[in-house]
């Protein structure tokens, strides 16, 4: 099978080797995993300066079936339905593999997906500023992905390029709730000066581990 | 996980081994009063409190720290502020070291006064200045590190015929005093930083090895100070070893002098990166904020720490060693090996290392692996140290000579990342917990061995735990070379995958496309895109596998990878992503894929349009809690 889905898993730092090694038991013919670091909003940690908690993201090219499966594991064997287990998500994507029949009907941007991620990248530092203003409009988490651009070169003593580094900021939630997260994003980090930084949001099919505030109205502003 | 239970769990994994064989020991073969034992426990609690706090600091200042001034260092527009910022560091960092001044005053009595505490402290220092400064011009001018070392160890080598066995040892033991809790963790930072400033494809191998050039200062200054000053010999007897009673009052006593120490030896490193930021980095204010915390925190822990391992192990340490050596001589070697394997594992640094490590290389080593081997090495060490002080004819440079000349052969046949940490993984080891515990329980055996002499066997144990680790991890890395080498030939077999192309929709947009390519393709991928018309990108850095598994022993290896994500136009999309597929050679060579996410909406340039493309439904309002799906 081609796989036609990116299955996304955010969990503890430590763990997504593990859940590698029992994808790829389950037909998952490869993935990749990078570090991520999540926030914990206590205003305590926080002024401790040990907010940070570290996590890890499972990025896994799956089949739609294959995808089913994984997430009745996740729920089932990670207890991911069970909260600060992590969150998992599907992107549905087009891989592109040489010397293939064409596939008359690509992925169909109309159709509203139930979900979206909303991946930001800022220079770094910003990140959790970044995460303090998504929190402000609404976002419930969020993991900071370091990252770095393309090398440039500079009037300096050795010949180097230097790579800017960047935060990379990745939000899941619902559709509706993202919107006032994507618009304050762009707003506050102001990001319609150039080189500030971009905002992208993703489709997202299916997640398993994000919660809801227990009062279903309220929106869990502090 | 919060990181304060992070770190919390991940030393009380270290420590208990420790604690459950020293009470053993105590409960079992040597006599030890209880105030004593009771001592040692509470400062082993101490002890984990102390170096989870201090972990955490270190993460929270010291990386920050080491960062900027390798962004500074890195940016330089002159070669001689390169070398006069990075030689100022390793001075600074090691000038304030409270073991090396203790060990200075030792050489100062044991030769009769002719060299002087405070001048062997500076020579010291300025020894790791200079090569702090030399390993700095290495890195960024990409010259090869196995050829730096070697010569390094050459004129090591050398100056080590002129200068007698005594002075041999007290060299390695000044690289292991400099090479302390605070200093081993900065210069760790500050190659990290410099490695991720200068990038491209050895940005892995440039995280280490930095620790390995700095030792090598110490031990090239004593070795010149004694051949300048024709000092050759020492002598002296160790101090007459009488344990502290009580349990509270020598916590009590150590706890204010060890909080000093900690401070004056932060001190200069601090005050330099203040000025610096005044003048020139200009931290944002959170971040500084959570540098003042890490000092604090720094600070904090290493004097619990320190406190918990002068008042708990140094008394337990000679004890013990007294105890075996008085009644079951034959047990030191076997024992000495088990402690060292232990103990060498609550060494702060040897966590920092870890934690570089798995940031360095994405995970692509396990640090488990790395500790393993670490281990053994320290194992061997006290173990051959044992031997050294039962059998008086087994010289310092048996072990030293050959073994190093071993690891410097093995490095040019080695694993490039393995070099570093080979060569880093010597001062690592020789941190604190060797310097009071291990030495102290050498001490307590060479004391009750007739024909030991205290000093001298004493000053060797750190020239050895120098140096078996680098060899034990160096062997490591050319094992795992050739094992890597066998499993690239087997992976172009088998990525030969189906294939298929997906048409580009309708035109609404743009598609984030990302490519999973192996550690340093990045570079070439940006160009073939940007000449296909893609504009800027963002890379990750990770480790992945691709239907190849690669083991080692029971170790999973993932192979390191990049993810690159450009947003591009989804109406070229489609073609750069065939020629990026063409040009790096996925299905071969490149080892990677490109995926094509369309995007629903994002604030590039038009926030009209992106907010147009997420109006909300009203139909849709609440998310079950739980498991969220929905048809897809």
């Amino acid at each position: 099978m081609i796989p036609d889905a990116l299955f996304f898993a955010v969990v503890d730092r430590g763990k997504a080797g593990a859940l590698l090694h029992w994808a790829r038991e389950k037909g998952v013919a490869g993935g990749t995993i990078f570090a991520g670091e999540g926030t914990n909003p206590s205003p305590i940690l926080s002024f401790l300066g040990i907010s940070e908690v570290h996590k890890e993201v499972l990025m896994l090219g799956v089949t739609q079936d294959l995808s089913q499966q994984l997430f009745t594991a996740m729920k089932d064997e990670f207890r991911m339905d069970k909260r600060y287990k992590g969150i998992a998500f599907v992107v549905p994507f087009r891989q592109w593999l040489p010397d293939a029949p064409p596939k008359g009907e690509g992925y169909d941007r109309a159709k509203q997906p139930p979900f979206v991620c909303l991946i930001t990248i800022v220079d770094k530092g910003k990140g959790e500023l970044l995460m303090e203003v998504a929190r402000k409009a609404g976002a419930r988490g969020g993991t900071i992905v370091h990252a770095h651009g393309a090398g440039v070169p500079q009037d300096i003593y050795f010949p180097l390029l230097i790579e800017p580094q960047k935060d990379m900021v990745f939000i899941v939630d619902s559709r509706v709730r993202t919107q006032p997260i994507q618009d304050a994003i762009y707003r506050e980090m102001g990001l319609e000066e150039q080189n500030k930084g971009i905002v992208i949001a993703l489709p997202v099919l299916r997640t398993i581990g994000l919660y809801q505030p227990r009062s279903a109205g309220n929106r869990g502003r502090k | 996980m919060s990181l304060l239970r992070e770190k919390f769990s991940e030393v009380s994994r270290s420590l208990v081994p420790v604690v459950t064989l020293v009470l053993l020991l105590a409960l079992t073969l040597v006599e030890v009063e209880t105030d004593i034992l009771v001592r040692f426990i509470a400062g082993s609690a101490l002890l984990l409190v102390g170096l989870s706090i201090f972990l955490l600091g270190v993460d929270l200042a010291m990386n920050p720290i080491g960062e900027n001034m390798a962004t500074e260092l890195a940016t330089s527009k002159t070669a001689y502020k390169v070398a006069g910022l990075s030689f100022l560091l390793g001075f600074l960092v090691t000038v304030a070291e409270p073991d090396l001044l203790i060990l200075g005053n030792q050489v100062e009595a044991a030769s009769g006064k002719s060299i002087s505490a405070m001048m062997m402290v500076y020579m010291v220092s300025m020894g790791v200045g200079v090569m702090i400064s030399f390993g700095t011009f290495r890195l960024l001018s990409s010259r090869s590190y196995p050829v730096f070392m070697a010569l390094a160890y050459g004129v090591i080598f050398v100056l080590a015929i002129l200068v007698s066995e005594e002075f041999l040892a007290i060299a390695f033991d000044a690289s292991g005093a400099t090479t302390g809790a605070l200093t081993t963790p900065f210069v760790l930072a500050l190659t990290a930083g410099l490695s991720r400033i200068k990038g491209g494809k050895t940005a892995e191998e440039d995280s280490f090895g930095m620790v390995g050039v700095m030792s090598a200062g110490p031990i090239l200054a004593v070795m010149l100070m004694s051949i300048l000053t024709g000092q050759e010999h020492i002598q002296g007897e160790a101090e007459l070893f009488l344990p502290d009673t009580g349990v509270l009052g020598p916590i009590l006593h150590e706890l204010p002098k060890v909080f000093m120490e900690s401070l004056i030896a932060l001190l200069p490193l601090s005050a330099l990166f203040f000025i610096m930021n005044l003048a020139k980095f200009k931290v944002q204010k959170r971040e500084l904020g959570r540098i003042i915390k890490g000092l604090l925190y720094t600070l904090l822990g290493l004097a619990i720490f320190l406190t918990g391992v002068y008042s708990g192990f140094m008394d337990m340490g000679q004890i013990i060693g007294r105890g075996i050596a008085e009644h079951h001589n034959w047990l030191l070697p076997i024992l000495g090996f088990v402690m060292g394997m232990i103990v060498v594992l609550v060494e702060p640094a040897v966590h920092v290392l870890g934690q570089q490590i798995q940031d360095a290389t994405g995970g692509r080593i396990p640090v488990k692996l790395i500790r393993i081997t670490l281990s053994i090495g320290v194992g061997l060490a006290i173990a051959g140290s044992m031997l050294r002080i039962m059998i008086p004819e087994v010289k310092l440079w048996f072990f030293l000579l050959p073994g190093f000349a071993m690891a410097i052969l093995l490095s040019f046949f080695s694993d490039p990342v393995f070099v570093g940490i080979a060569y880093d993984a010597g001062g690592v080891a020789s941190g604190p917990m060797t310097a009071t515990f291990v030495l102290a329980f050498a001490q307590g055996a060479a004391a009750m061995t007739p024909g030991a002499n205290v000093l001298v066997d004493g000053f060797g144990v750190i020239a050895m735990v120098a140096m078996t680790p680098v060899l034990a991890i160096m062997i490591l890395g050319a094992v795992f070379q050739r094992k890597i080498l066998k499993g690239s030939k087997e992976e172009h077999a088998m990525l030969e995958e189906p294939a298929v192309t997906i048409q580009t929709g309708a035109a609404l947009g743009y598609d984030c496309m990302m490519a999973v390519l192996n550690r340093g393709l990045s570079q070439e991928a940006l160009d073939v895109a940007r000449d296909a018309g893609a504009g800027g990108a963002t890379i990750i850095h990770g480790r992945g596998s691709g239907g190849h598994d690669m083991k080692f022993l029971s170790f999973e290896m993932l192979k390191e990878k990049e993810i690159v994500v450009w947003l591009i136009d989804d109406r070229i999309s489609g073609t750069i992503a065939k020629t990026l597929h063409e040009k790096l050679d996925l299905g071969g060579e490149g080892g990677g894929k490109v995926f094509l996410v369309p995007a629903l909406a994002m604030g590039l340039k038009a926030p009209g349009k992106a907010a147009e493309m997420l109006r909300p439904e009203p139909a849709e309002g609440s998310v079950p809690p739980g498991e969220n799906s929905a048809p897809a």
